[in-house]
């Protein structure tokens, strides 16, 4: 439970920083364009059936898609304000590399 | 749908004007300097499409930027400082037009140099923005060779433009009404060049994405805007000086349509975004 809430705590920290980029709008039909995070009744943004890692891989990449590296390093900044051994195992090889 | 059909339309239309304008510009100057031109009227014309080319852009910024968040993003306040800027051209530059056409003389400083002044400060706060998603921030932050970057750019921006504007020093001493305009625009240059090399420089890495190239479109407008001021300096004193339809008028319309083609292109990503 701690496990899943932690996720979407991580989740929504990337999708309201990125709001601060491109608006609210772009934010979410990016997130939703991932494939990968679908909104409940409640609005809250949570992951599909996928491995975490994979579901932060492709909502990254999601961003990415706007304004390439710069997109990436907003979420990785995000990622970092979380402690490493919490997350380390939700986390893409390519996104680890990236922390360290 | 509907929409998105109304968008489709209403870029390509601006497209077809910015080609056609072009082109126009091209052919008559051609026929100027060969000496085939039956008047000048055909510049006075051009001075017309440059009132309207601005246009475009607001109307595509207004519209835009409530997709990118407004006020609430960075890129939804760059895109309207960008507009806000459009409109000081427009307001400028109409009643440019209209005093040449009401007087056959515009004077300066006059009315359209209190529009004119406005762009380059518009364009600086937008590009305060830009920096904030091009990655330009970040690099800013931390790197030491960004912030010696920070000293030496504007350092040497300013030293450029007082040789370009000025010729030399001595004009600090004098200050009159017009001098005081000179200086305006002047720094207004240094401000805006200096952030944009900055970002290009500290965002190279990092900005990529389907938005890149708008963002260099927004770069090279304002860099058009700034070789358009430094035409114009040049220009302007010449006994052959063309009120509407200069160089430097040229230069000022490719710096409005690349602009323009910037917002086009963020346009068109929201609205692929959109769900039909």
């Amino acid at each position: 439970m701690e496990e899943i809430m932690l996720l979407n705590n991580i989740i929504e920290s990337i999708i309201n920083e990125q709001s601060q980029i491109v608006g609210d709008k772009l934010a979410k039909s990016r997130a939703l364009a991932s494939g990968v995070i679908q909104y409940g009744a409640n609005g809250q943004a949570t992951i599909s059936n996928v491995e975490p890692s994979q579901a932060l891989e492709k909502l990254i990449a999601s961003y990415k898609e706007i304004f390439g590296q710069s997109s990436v390093d907003v979420c990785i900044d995000i990622l970092k304000k979380f402690p490493y051994q919490d997350i380390s195992q939700y986390l893409p090889s390519s996104i680890k590399d990236a922390i360290n | 749908m509907e929409s998105k059909k109304l968008s489709h339309y209403y870029t390509s239309f601006v497209k077809i004007f910015i080609t056609a304008t072009i082109a126009y510009w091209l052919v008559i100057r051609i026929l100027w300097v060969s000496g085939l031109l039956p008047s000048r009227n055909y510049f006075n014309v051009f001075g017309i499409l440059l009132s309207l080319m601005p246009l475009f852009g607001i109307i595509l910024g207004i519209v835009i930027q409530k997709e990118w968040g407004g006020f609430h993003s960075y890129v939804g306040k760059s895109l309207i400082f960008i507009s806000v800027s459009l409109t000081a051209w427009f307001v400028g530059q109409t009643i440019y037009f209209l005093l040449y056409a009401i007087s056959g003389d515009v004077p300066y400083p006059g009315l359209p140099d209190y529009f004119f002044i406005l762009i380059d400060p518009f364009y600086a706060l937008a590009l305060f923005y830009i920096m904030k998603y091009s990655g330009a921030h970040k690099s800013l932050g931390i790197s030491s060779f960004s912030r010696f970057l920070l000293l030496v750019i504007p350092i040497a921006s300013f030293y450029i433009n007082m040789k370009i504007f000025f010729g030399d020093w001595g004009t600090f001493l004098g200050f009159g009404y017009d001098t005081l305009f000179d200086y305006i625009y002047t720094f207004g240059s240094i401000a805006v060049m200096s952030v944009v090399a900055l970002t290009i420089v500290l965002s190279i890495s990092k900005l990529g994405g389907k938005l890149k190239s708008a963002v260099y479109l927004f770069f090279i407008g304002m860099v058009f805007q700034y070789a358009g001021d430094v035409m114009y300096a040049f220009l302007e004193p010449s006994e052959n000086f063309l009120i509407n339809g200069s160089r430097a008028d040229f230069l000022f319309f490719l710096s409005i349509a690349a602009i323009t083609l910037g917002l086009i292109k963020f346009n068109n990503f929201a609205l692929s975004e959109k769900k039909e």
